[in-house]
C-alpha cells in the first residue's frame, strides 16, 4: 500500500496518456502485436528457419506442413522465413514516411497558421491541389516516375502524406489560437516563440499523433499495393506486397502462397489501428476523468 | 447560394491546372529516356535524338509544360503512348466507362451498407451486435484491398465456381471487383457513422428530446441521424479517392479493361504519357465529385445556407 504523505503525486501528461492507453484492452493487444513485430524486424534474419532467398526446385509449391508451416513458394523458398525477414521492409516503409510526414507536415502547417496572410493562402492552395489527387494515385505516379526502390518509395509516400498532416496541423493550431489560455498568456506578456513552442504546438499535437498512428497502417497497405503492381520494392526482396505480387499467378492452384503475406499485413495494420483508436480516446480531453 | 456554387465551380479551374502542372512536373523529373523506350534496345544515338526532337523533349521545362497544357486545353490531347503510338485520350475514353461503373456501384454499396451498419453499432453501443460490427469494420479497413480480391477469387471462383475470376463477360463479372473495392470503405464509413452518431447522442438536445418523452426510434432517426449525417457527406466524398485508387489495382487483378489496367500496363512498360493521362483524368474526376459533394453539403447544412442568404440580404 502506498503511504499517504499528504503530497499530490505529480504525473506528466505522457504518463497519464500511457496509463489510459494500456487500460484499453484492444490498444494493449495492439501494442503487444507491435512489440512482437519490432522483435521480428530486429531479429527476423536470425529466427528465420531457412534461407529466405535460396531457391530449391525439389521443394517448390509445397503446402503448409510441420517442416514448412506457411508452405513454400513457386521457387521452393520457405514462406515463413520470407515473411519473417520481409517484416522489416513493410514496417520500416510504413513508419519512416509517417515520421517524415508528421515532422514536415507539422512544421509547415503550424508555420503557415502562425504567419497567416498570403503565405498561408498560397501554401494551403498548393496543399489543396496535391490533396485533390487521390493519394494512392499520387504515390503510383511518383513511384512510376522515379522508379522502384527503397528511397524512391519513401519519397512517393511522403508527397501525398505531408499535405494531409499540414492541413490537420494548421486547423489544430488555428483552433488553439482562439483559446482563452492563449489570451491569458498574451496578457502576461508571453513571447511569441514561447507561446508557439510551449502552448500552441504541444496542445495541437493530439490529433496529429492519432492521425500518424493510424497512418502507419495505411502506409503499410500502400507500400504493399505499390509493390504488388510492380513499383515499390521489387522481388526477390521478401517485402510482403512483392511476395503477393510473385504469388499472384499461382493464386488459383496454390492459394496459401498469397494467404500468409496478406494475413501478416492485415494483422499489423489492425494492431496500429487499435493503438490509434486507443490513443484517440486516451488523448481526448472530453473523456478525462 | 448561387454565389457559393459559382465560386466553387470557378475554383475548379485552378485545381485542374494545378493537377496537370503537378503530375507533369512529377513525370518531368523521371530519369527514364522516352526515346529509348519508343525505339527499344539497340537504337542509334541519332535516332534517339530525332525522336526527342519530334516529341519536343529538348525544350526547357516551361516550354514543355506550355506545349503540354496547350495540347491538352486546345486539342484535349494527352500525347501518344510510347509503346502503341495510339493517342492516350482515345484509349482512356474507351476504358473510362468500366472504371466509372465499378466506382459508382462501389460508392452505392458503401452508402447503403456503411451508414445502416454504423447506426446499428451506435444504437447498440457496447452490446454484442456493436462489438461484432466494430470488429468487422476494423478488419475491413485493415485488410489490403488487393489481397481481399485474391481471396475472393480463391473462394468464389476457384472453390465454389459461382462467379468469374476475370474479364467482363456478364454482369456477374462486376460482383467480385465491386465487393473488393468497397469493403474497406464500407468498414471506414461504418466506423465514421458510429462515432459521429455517438457524438450526437451525447449532446444536450438529445437529452432534452428524451426528457420530453420522445420515443427511442424518433430520437435516433429524427433528432440524431440528420445531424450525424452532415460530417459523413464530406467523408463519403473524400473516400471516392480511395475507391478510385482501389479500382486501379482491383481492375488489374480481375483483368477488367478499365483505366486501371491501362495505367498498370503503362507502368510496366515505362509508358509515362499513359500513366500521366490516367492520373490526370482520375484526379479531375475526383475533383468534380468533391465539388458536387461540397455543393450538396452546402444545400444540406442550414448554417451554410443561412450564411449566404444573410450576405445576400445585406447586399
Amino acid at each position: 500500500m502506498e503511504k499517504n504523505t499528504g503530497k499530490i503525486k505529480r504525473r506528466s501528461q505522457f504518463s497519464i496518456t500511457c496509463r489510459r492507453l494500456v487500460s484499453s484492452k484492444t490498444a494493449l493487444i495492439g501494442l503487444i502485436i507491435i512489440a512482437i513485430m519490432i522483435f521480428i524486424v530486429i531479429f527476423g534474419d536470425l529466427i528465420a528457419p531457412y534461407d529466405p532467398m535460396t531457391p530449391s526446385v525439389t521443394l517448390a509449391k509445397q503446402g503448409p506442413s510441420l517442416t514448412h508451416p506457411f508452405g513454400t513458394d513457386h521457387l521452393g523458398r520457405d514462406i515463413l522465413s520470407r515473411v519473417l525477414v520481409g517484416a522489416k521492409y513493410s514496417l520500416i516503409l510504413g513508419i519512416i514516411p509517417v515520421l517524415i510526414d508528421t515532422v514536415l507536415g507539422t512544421i509547415i502547417g503550424s508555420a503557415v497558421a502562425y504567419v497567416g496572410g498570403w503565405i498561408d493562402n498560397v501554401v494551403m492552395r498548393i496543399m489543396d491541389i496535391i490533396n485533390s489527387v487521390p493519394s494512392l494515385l499520387l504515390c503510383i505516379v511518383v513511384s512510376a516516375a522515379l522508379g522502384p526502390g527503397f528511397v524512391n518509395t519513401i519519397i512517393a509516400m511522403c508527397i501525398g502524406g505531408i499535405p494531409k498532416v499540414a492541413r490537420l496541423a494548421r486547423a489544430s493550431v488555428l483552433g488553439i489560437r482562439q483559446m482563452e489560455y492563449l489570451e491569458a498568456s498574451e496578457s502576461v506578456n508571453c513571447s511569441k516563440a514561447r507561446m508557439m513552442f510551449k502552448h500552441i504546438i504541444p496542445n495541437s499535437l493530439s490529433p496529429i499523433i492519432v492521425h500518424s498512428t493510424m497512418g502507419i497502417g495505411g502506409h503499410i497497405q500502400t507500400v504493399a499495393t505499390l509493390s504488388f503492381i510492380g513499383l515499390g520494392i521489387q522481388p526477390p526482396t521478401p517485402e510482403w506486397g512483392a511476395m503477393l505480387s510473385d504469388a499472384r499467378t499461382y493464386v488459383l492452384n496454390f492459394p496459401y502462397m498469397c494467404f500468409f503475406p496478406g494475413l501478416m499485413i492485415a494483422i499489423v495494420v489492425i494492431a496500429f489501428n487499435w493503438v490509434g483508436d486507443g490513443l484517440r480516446d486516451a488523448l481526448d480531453p472530453k473523456l478525462k476523468k | 447560394m448561387t454565389k457559393y456554387v459559382l465560386k466553387r465551380i470557378i475554383w475548379l479551374i485552378p485545381v485542374f491546372f494545378g493537377i496537370v502542372i503537378l503530375i507533369f512536373s512529377i513525370i518531368y523529373i523521371s530519369p527514364s529516356d522516352p526515346a529509348a523506350i519508343i525505339l527499344g534496345p539497340g537504337s542509334s544515338l541519332q535516332d534517339k535524338e530525332r525522336i526527342r526532337e519530334e516529341l519536343g523533349l529538348n525544350g526547357t521545362y516551361f516550354q514543355q509544360l506550355g506545349n503540354y497544357l496547350y495540347n491538352l486545353c486546345v486539342h484535349g490531347d494527352f500525347g501518344d503512348s510510347y509503346v502503341t503510338q495510339v493517342p492516350v485520350i482515345s484509349s482512356i475514353l474507351q476504358r473510362l466507362p468500366n472504371t466509372l461503373l465499378i466506382g459508382s456501384i462501389s460508392m452505392v454499396l458503401v452508402v447503403i451498407c456503411g451508414i445502416p451498419l454504423g447506426i446499428f453499432a451506435a444504437t447498440h453501443q457496447n452490446k454484442l451486435g456493436d462489438n461484432i460490427a466494430t470488429l468487422a469494420a476494423l478488419i475491413g479497413v485493415s485488410i489490403p484491398q488487393f489481397w481481399l480480391a485474391l481471396m475472393l477469387v480463391v473462394v468464389f471462383s476457384s472453390k465454389l465456381h459461382w462467379l468469374p475470376a476475370f474479364g467482363v463477360s456478364s454482369w456477374k463479372s462486376y460482383i467480385l471487383p465491386c465487393i473488393a473495392v468497397s469493403v474497406s470503405t464500407i468498414a471506414g464509413l461504418t466506423r465514421q457513422t458510429r462515432s459521429s452518431m455517438l457524438e450526437v447522442i451525447r449532446s444536450d438536445y438529445i437529452t432534452t428530446a428524451r426528457a420530453k418523452g420522445v420515443s427511442d426510434r424518433a430520437v435516433t432517426y429524427k433528432h440524431a441521424l440528420p445531424n450525424a449525417l452532415m460530417p459523413l457527406i464530406t467523408y463519403v466524398g473524400s473516400e471516392l479517392g480511395v475507391i478510385l485508387g482501389g479500382t486501379v489495382v482491383i481492375e488489374t487483378i480481375f483483368t477488367i479493361p478499365g483505366i486501371g489496367t491501362y495505367m498498370t500496363s503503362g507502368i510496366n512498360n515505362s509508358d509515362l504519357p499513359v500513366v500521366e493521362g490516367c492520373v490526370i483524368i482520375l484526379g479531375m474526376t475526383f475533383s468534380i465529385v468533391m465539388l458536387l459533394v461540397d455543393i450538396a453539403y452546402a444545400f444540406a447544412d442550414p448554417r451554410i445556407r443561412e450564411q449566404y442568404s444573410k450576405k445576400k440580404r445585406k447586399n
